[in-house]
Formats: C-alpha cells, structure tokens, sequence
C-alpha cells in the first residue's frame, strides 16, 4: 500500500491513438478496489463536508432554537447545496485533475477515457460526478460493474470512462501542471469554505430579506386576540378566557400554563390561578396536587374551591360525590367555570346538567360551536331528538374548520343510525351528505363506511335505508353494493355481489368489501370455493388482494387443514406478492411450504 | 477508517511517564466515579422537571433583558425577546441554557430569590431543588478539580487533565494517550514528555478560557494534553510519516499498517475540531473544541522547537564523532 500513485511506465500507445476496448481486460481495477477507494473518499468528503458546511449546520441549530421555521427551511437548503457542491466539486476537481480521487490514489486506480486512455476532461468529469451520483442513489446502475466486460456501471458509459488498476497510457500532467492543479484544487474548496462562512452565515440579514425571511408565528397569540373582541359585558382575565378555550379544545394545555404563569406574577394566592397552575402542571403529578391543595386555602366556598375538588374526586373514582358538588354551580356561576363544569358531567352522562349549565353560559363566537355540540349531545342524552336536530342545524355552520364540521356531522349521523336501527326515527343523513360533505371523493368513502356501519349494525332490517343512503351519497358503485345487500334472496344477492366483485369498473375499495362480506357470509362454501374466489378478485390494488388473501389464510387457518394452506401460500408466493406475515409460516413445524421454484432439484 | 499506531505500545521501562500519567487518569476517574454517578441521578431528576425548566427559563428572560450589556451579540437575546411572548418552548429551551450560563448562575446564586418569585408554591418547591442542584455541585469532582471562568488557577489548569465526564471519554483519551506518548518519550525523553502533556492541557485550558463563550460548565478531561501530542507528533514525525492502521473493507488486502505522511493525520485530527468550534452553538456545545484546538496547535509550536532542539543536538554530536543516535525522528 502506497500513498502516492505509480510512476507512468511508458506512454505506449501514444495518446492520440484509439485503444481497442480488449486492450483494457488486462488492466480493470477490481471491484474491491473501487469499493475501498469509495470508503476512503468518505472519509475525506466527511472532513471536507464537516468544514464547508459547518455555517450551515450552526444556522440550522440556531434556527431550530429559535423555532424560525422560514430560516430553518433556508438553512436545511444552504446546507444540502453546499454539501452537494462540495461533493461534486472534490470528484470534478479530482478526475479532471489528477484522473483520481485522494481514495482511488490510494488503492491504486485511477480513471481514464476509455478511446483515448487519458484522464478525462472537464466535462467527462463534470457527467461522470453527476451520474455517479444518480447511480448512488439508484443503486441499481451500479450492479453493471458486475456484468459490464469492461467493469463500467452506467455512469461510465455514459461519460466514456474506464476506470483501471494503473495508468499505462499517455503522459502524466508535467510537475509544475500539477503544483497549479493542486493550487487550484485548494483555492475552490477553501473559496467554498469561505463562502458558506461569511455570506451563507445566519447573520447575514442581506440574505434572509433576499429569501424573504420572517419571524417565526407565536402560538397562544389567539387568547389576547379574542379577549379584545369580547364584548364589554364578558369581561374575562386573560387567564379565564384561556381555560375557556382550552375547555372547548380551540387551544392547547400551554397556552393555559403561559397565562396562568403570568397570572401567578400578579395573585399568587388567586384560586382561579391555583387551579390552572395544578391543570397545567398535570404531567408533574407531585406539583399538580401540591397546587390542588392549595385551591381553597383562602375560600372554600367559592365555585373554584368546587371545581378543584370535584376534579380530585372524579380522579379518585368517587363520581357521586362529583356529579353533586357539580350540580351546585347556579347560573351565576363564571364561564369557564360553567363550561368546565358541563364537560364533566357530560362525560359522567348527567345530561339534565348540562342542558341547565349550557343555558347560563353567555356564548361568544369562539366558543359557539362547541356549545352548540354539547348541548346537542346533552339534547341527545336526553331523548329530546327533534330538539337535538334543530341545535344540530343551528351548530353546524359555526364549526370553522370543514374537518370539524365534518367530525360533528358524522358523529350526528352515527347517532341516528343507532336511532334508525331500533326503528323510531328515519334515516337523516341527507344533510350529511348533500350539504356538509359535498365533495365526491369523500362522498364514496364515507358512503362505503357508513354502509358497512349500518350492514353491520341493522343487519337486514333496514334495506330501504341503505339504499337511500346510497342514493344520497350519489355513488353508482355504492349503489348496486346497497342493492345487492339489501336483496333478500340470497342466491340472486350472492350472485348480484359475485358480478360486482368480478367488474373491473367498480372501485378497489367496494370489491374488497364485498370480497369480506362473502367471505364472512358464506360459511358453507368450501375451502377450495374460497381460493378460486380469491383469485378471481386477485387484479386488485396490492392491498386490497393482499388483507383479502389473508382473511382466506386465516379461514384456511381456522379448518387446521396445513396441507391447504401451504398449498395457497406456495401458489401466492410463486406469482409474487406474498405478505411478510406469511413467510414465517415456513418455520412452523407442521407446515412446509413447497420450495421456490430456483431452489427445486 | 484510520488510527494512529505509530510505535505501539512501550513497556512502562521504557516509557515511564507515559504508563505514570495513565495511572493518575485511571486512578481520579475510578475514586471519583461513584460519587459522580450520585450526583448525576440527582440532578437528572431535577433537569428532567418541565416546570423547573420553564420556571428558570423565564426567569432567565428576566436577565437577558435587564443585562444587554452581557447579551449584546447573543443569539439568547433573541431567544429572551421571544420570551416576550410567554411561550412554554422557548421558556423550556431558555431554561435548559439558563443551566450552563456562568452570569446566569453567578446571580442565581448571589440572591437569595428562588426560580419563581412571586409564586409561593414553586418558589417552595422549586426552592428546594436549586438548593439540591448547589449541594450537588459543591461535591461534584469536576466543580473543585475542573476549569472554569472563574476557577482558572494554575494548579486547576493542571488538575482538569486527570477527570473524565465517563468511560468513554477516558478510554478515547487513554488509548491515545498511550500510543503518542509511547512514540514521544522514546523520542524526547520523559520529562520532555510529562512537561509537554501538562503544557498542552495548560495551553488548551487557557485557550478555551479565553475564546469559548463564558459557561457555567467547567472543562475537564486529558483531551486537551493529548491533541498537544498530536500536533507534537505530527511535527516530530513531518519528515518520517506517521505509522497508522487502516480498515477500508473488513477483507484481507484492505486491512492493515502503513505510514501516512504527518500533514494528513494533522488534517484527520484538526478538521473536526475546527469545524466543531464552526458549526456548535457555543451556549449548548459538549465538547471543547477550543481546548482541543489550542492543545493540538500549543503541540505543533512545541514541535518545532524541539526539531530545531534536536537537529542542533544531532549536529554538535555530529562533530564530536560517529555513533551518537542524532535526530532519529522515522518511526520504526
């Protein structure tokens, strides 16, 4: 092993002249070589990339700390194009130079044009670097060192270069070309260095304005915003409004720990802050109660002394005593106190509660939607349905985001189903469907979802509303799928899911449905029935055709017939696809499966 | 992968000093270790508090803005004018750089307030903790054998070279310890040696005192004494090449020794620690660079000396006559 590269022998055939590809088979580098010669540039490029985009990496810390997410992006791309150009720049400056990388020099290649035997050219370098690259990434390209003649993956054929155990052909660079080399090589990689230091650095305000760079967006910045929109006769502390939204989940338990960390500043000894601190503190059980204690330490008798040991109390399972001390709170009581209060009783199912709690509550727009679906659920609770429905119409255009808007419709839906099912109510998801959804894609999910819900839950007393549901989903697959299920015949509904099953036309998700439902219905079917069933919906989407050929494994399973199974899985595994989960299958003592096809003698 | 071999290891015979400075390394680690282990329970249990981090977080905001004159420059100002807003991350983050903050603590430790004033429930409950964390300090080795802004005695320049923060951090010390310092005392003699490794952890101490930011941490550890004997090596052995163990592939012709000339293990070792002290954010960095930094370069000045010591020695032993041994410098 030497450092230095071997001496030119002689410059045998001159440079000018063509070699023939043969000439080159004496003298291929070896694949190890170039493997080794690529562990040793990694090392280089680490050190080297350490140093070029240590700035980077300091804006990028320093911008995760300042959670200045617009400089962080900026930082993560400064730091990706100076890393790649600085690889590309070692191999580009290395090949066009030296016709080696400080790795290859090492081991003892180098690379060479293959028609000309010389180092390669700038752009010869510059293509070679840049597929080099894309051939690392894609792996795959690289194989063809394996079964090229000449050892050259795709990036050397598409750059005309060979890459060779030692030079023999045409001169080597004169020494003062290669002292300007060097000098040149160094002058790049220091001029990046310096670079990436002095312009690149986070510092640099020239830059960010240029990129257009901002501060990062506070969280909790809502709470200060809606207390200034309140209404002059809703005066509420800060701290107040905080707990009442976080009670209706439109901010998270930190903006209550800022304002309640604030609110210690001034009235360290307030209950209302007490408790905050212990509701905010609740990961650190040792301080929480140490706060909870304290709650009434300078009132017993006021609504948050209640609270706080209506809270204790459900925590220790005594839900009696809570639901009493809960009740108490009359309309005078604060908002948040209320609104608290309600979400409690609601969750112990003391609906009476939360209808009379609700009603005291002053609402502002904030908070409307979540009134609205409590006191539809506390309506609900009730059996007060047609009163539920009226909130329900009312609530549902105050929900902001479509997503909750959709959660309550569908939350409302499922409720009705539950009614429609026990027959007293008719199915009303019209609503549901046509006006709050009103996007098709969601339309045949939700469709095939809620279908399965009600095939699940009504069985097959409620045919005429599965199909009005389909109707309102306005799905043509959905349709035929409610008809077949709602057909009552069940050799006329078997063959109506068969054909569905076998159109191509109807969608993945539909098949696979019904590819369950059979399953799951015809018992009497044998195992054999069940295997060709499988097949005939096999040009499924993979994962559908896959969790349908587990659930025929699992029915296999079920019979213990080993023999079966093995016999399905060597089938599925022969034409590719087969689930992990069913590989292991091979290491259990009583099943073999048949060997691979390469392995069979 | 490379690693210096140079002669190996020698005999503790023939490299006195060297085996001598192992064993006090060895020897502080293994009688101070159970002590630090106790203390590190202790304190990860306090650091682990969310409401203790915060707590000191905006408390350290407090400071930031009552002392721009120290904040001037600081990315922490920034942090602290975030702490505006009484966002629990940036309270969280602050908190976790308000521990490390030499003024910080120094204040801290002067009033007599506690981590949340105003509060009287944490101010009880987090008042205990930060008397935990001072009694912890007070018996932690590092605080009375380490290096710090204001704990830069002579004799502490000294005593941080023999306390290590782990296992890890002792062993990537001692073995190379070992090896250069088996390499050097055949070549400078033992004293030289001793004196070189105690100058290096002088120098890297003083550099890190001077150029790192001003922490609450003190520094420790051989690191510094030994990148002295590097950059020692490397100028000793500038000529000659260094002997070193390569591992390209786990295969037979990609394993094994070969000499590499001194400027590139110069460049193995400073590159990282120069892009170290680059790319760390100096109020939460782990690892001294700066010492490692002033080590390897005090070595490389010490380097030089000594060549130009001992070519003028191999010159005058010239004239006297054959057979004096000169200014060997090739390793074997």
């Amino acid at each position: 092993m030497v450092f230095s590269g071997p001496e030119p022998t002689d410059s045998f055939p001159p440079a000018t002249q063509t070699i023939s590809q043969l000439e080159w088979l004496s003298q291929l580098a070896r694949p190890l070589d170039r493997a080794a010669a690529l562990v040793i540039d990694g090392i280089v490029l680490s050190a080297l990339l350490g140093l070029t985009t240590s700035r980077a990496q300091y804006g990028v810390e320093l911008s995760r700390l300042l959670n200045d997410l617009t400089q962080l992006k900026f930082e993560i791309w400064v730091l990706v194009i100076v890393g790649v150009l600085t690889m590309f720049l070692y191999q580009l400056t290395q090949w066009s130079l030296f016709g080696r990388t400080i790795g290859q020099r090492v081991v003892g290649v180098e690379v060479v044009n293959v028609f000309t035997g010389q180092s390669p050219g700038l752009i010869e370098s510059a293509t070679r670097s840049l597929f080099w690259w894309l051939d690392l990434m894609f792996l795959l390209p690289n194989l063809g060192i394996f079964r090229d003649p000449l050892r050259r993956p795709f990036h050397d054929r598409v750059s005309n270069t060979i890459v060779i155990s030692r030079r023999r052909f045409g001169p080597r660079p004169h020494r003062r070309e290669r002292r300007a080399s060097e000098l040149v090589t160094a002058t790049i990689i220091s001029t990046l260095t310096w670079v990436s230091l002095a312009i690149l650095s986070p510092e640099n305000r020239w830059i960010m304005s240029t990129v257009g760079a901002r501060g990062a967006d506070l969280d909790c910045q809502s709470v200060e915003e809606v207390k200034d929109s309140l209404p002059e006769d809703q005066d509420m502390s800060e701290l107040e409004l905080a707990l009442v939204l976080y009670t209706a989940g439109k901010v998270d338990l930190k903006c209550v720990d800022q304002a309640s960390r604030k609110a210690a500043r001034e009235m360290p000894k307030d209950p209302l802050v007490r408790f905050a601190r212990s509701l905010s503190n609740s990961s650190e059980a040792e301080l929480s109660n140490e706060y909870l204690d304290k709650v009434c330490e300078f009132g017993a008798q006021s609504e948050v002394c209640q609270l706080s040991k209506a809270y204790d109390e459900i925590s220790q399972g005594r839900s009696e005593s809570a639901i009493k001390r809960l009740r108490s709170f009359s309309s005078r009581a604060p908002t948040y106190v209320l609104l608290l209060a309600s979400k409690q009783l609601e969750r112990l199912g003391q609906f009476e509660d939360v209808h009379r709690l609700l009603n005291a509550v002053v609402p502002f727009p904030e908070i409307e939607d979540y009134l609205g679906q409590l006191g539809v659920s506390a309506l609900w609770g009730l059996e007060r349905d047609s009163e539920a429905r009226v909130l329900f119409q009312a609530s549902l255009p105050r929900f902001s985001s479509r997503e909750n808007r959709v959660r309550f419709a569908s939350w409302m839906c499922r409720m009705e189903m539950d009614r429609a099912c026990a027959g007293t109510q008719q199915l009303p998801c019209q609503r549901f469907h046509r006006e709050i959804l009103g996007d098709s894609t969601l339309l045949s999910d939700e469709g095939i979802g809620l279908t399965h819900l009600v095939h699940e839950r009504c069985s097959h007393q409620a045919p005429d509303r599965l199909g009005r549901l389909a109707r309102f989903s306005g799905s043509v697959n959905l349709m035929d799928f409610t008809e077949a299920l709602a057909d009552r015949d069940p050799i006329s509904r078997r063959e109506k899911l068969l054909d569905l099953i076998s159109d191509s036309k109807v969608s993945a998700a539909v098949r696979s449905e019904v590819f369950q439902i059979l399953l799951a219905e015809d018992a009497s079917s044998s195992i054999e029935e069940k295997v060709d069933l499988f097949w005939s919906v096999a040009q499924l989407s993979d994962w559908y055709w896959r969790s349908a050929g587990l659930s025929v494994a699992r029915a296999i399973a079920r019979q213990k017939d080993f023999g079966k199974l093995a016999s399905f899985v060597g089938q599925w595994k022969d034409r590719g696809g087969l689930p992990s989960s069913l590989r292991t299958l091979d290491s259990q003592p009583n099943v073999r499966l048949p060997a691979s096809r390469g392995s069979r003698k | 992968m490379i690693f210096p071999i140079l002669d190996g290891l020698l005999s503790a015979a023939r490299a006195p000093i060297t085996w001598i400075l192992f064993l006090l390394n060895l020897g502080v680690h293994v009688i101070v270790w159970p002590q630090v282990q106790i203390n590190r329970e202790g304190l990860r249990e306090i650091y682990n508090s969310d409401s203790f981090l915060t707590a000191t977080g905006e408390r350290y905001a407090e400071f930031i803005r009552k002392h721009p004159e120290i904040y001037s420059d600081r990315f922490v100002r920034r942090l602290g004018h975030q702490a505006d807003s009484g966002d629990r991350e940036i309270h969280l983050k602050l908190g976790e750089i308000a521990l490390r903050d030499y003024y910080f603590a120094n204040a801290n430790a002067k009033s007599r307030n506690s981590a949340s004033d105003g509060d009287p429930i944490l101010s009880l409950f987090h008042g205990e903790r930060e008397k935990s964390i001072r009694e912890i300090q007070t018996l932690e080795p590092s605080r009375w054998l380490g290096v710090s802004h204001d704990q830069s005695s002579l004799e502490r320049l000294m005593t941080f070279q023999f306390i290590h923060g782990g296992f890890s951090h002792l062993f990537g010390n001692m073995v190379l310890l070992l090896l250069l310092g088996s390499f050097l005392e055949s070549r400078i003699g033992s004293a030289s040696l001793g004196l070189s490794y105690l100058w290096g952890g002088f120098l890297g101490g003083a550099t890190y005192i001077g150029f790192s930011p001003i922490t609450n941490l003190p520094l420790i550890g051989a690191s510094a004494g030994v990148s002295c004997l590097m950059g020692l090596s490397v100028a000793l052995a500038w000529t000659s090449g260094i002997r070193v163990f390569y591992l390209w592939l786990p295969v037979q012709r990609y394993v094994g020794f070969t000499q590499l000339p001194s400027w590139v293990l110069f460049l193995y070792w400073f590159i990282p620690d120069l892009s170290g002290v680059l790319k760390t954010v100096s109020e939460l960095g782990g690892v001294a660079h700066w010492a490692h930094v002033g080590g390897v370069l005090g070595g490389l000045l010490l380097g030089v000396w000594f060549r130009f010591a001992l070519a003028a020695g191999a010159a005058s032993d010239a004239s006297r006559g054959p057979g004096s041994e000169g200014s060997e410098l090739s390793a074997a």
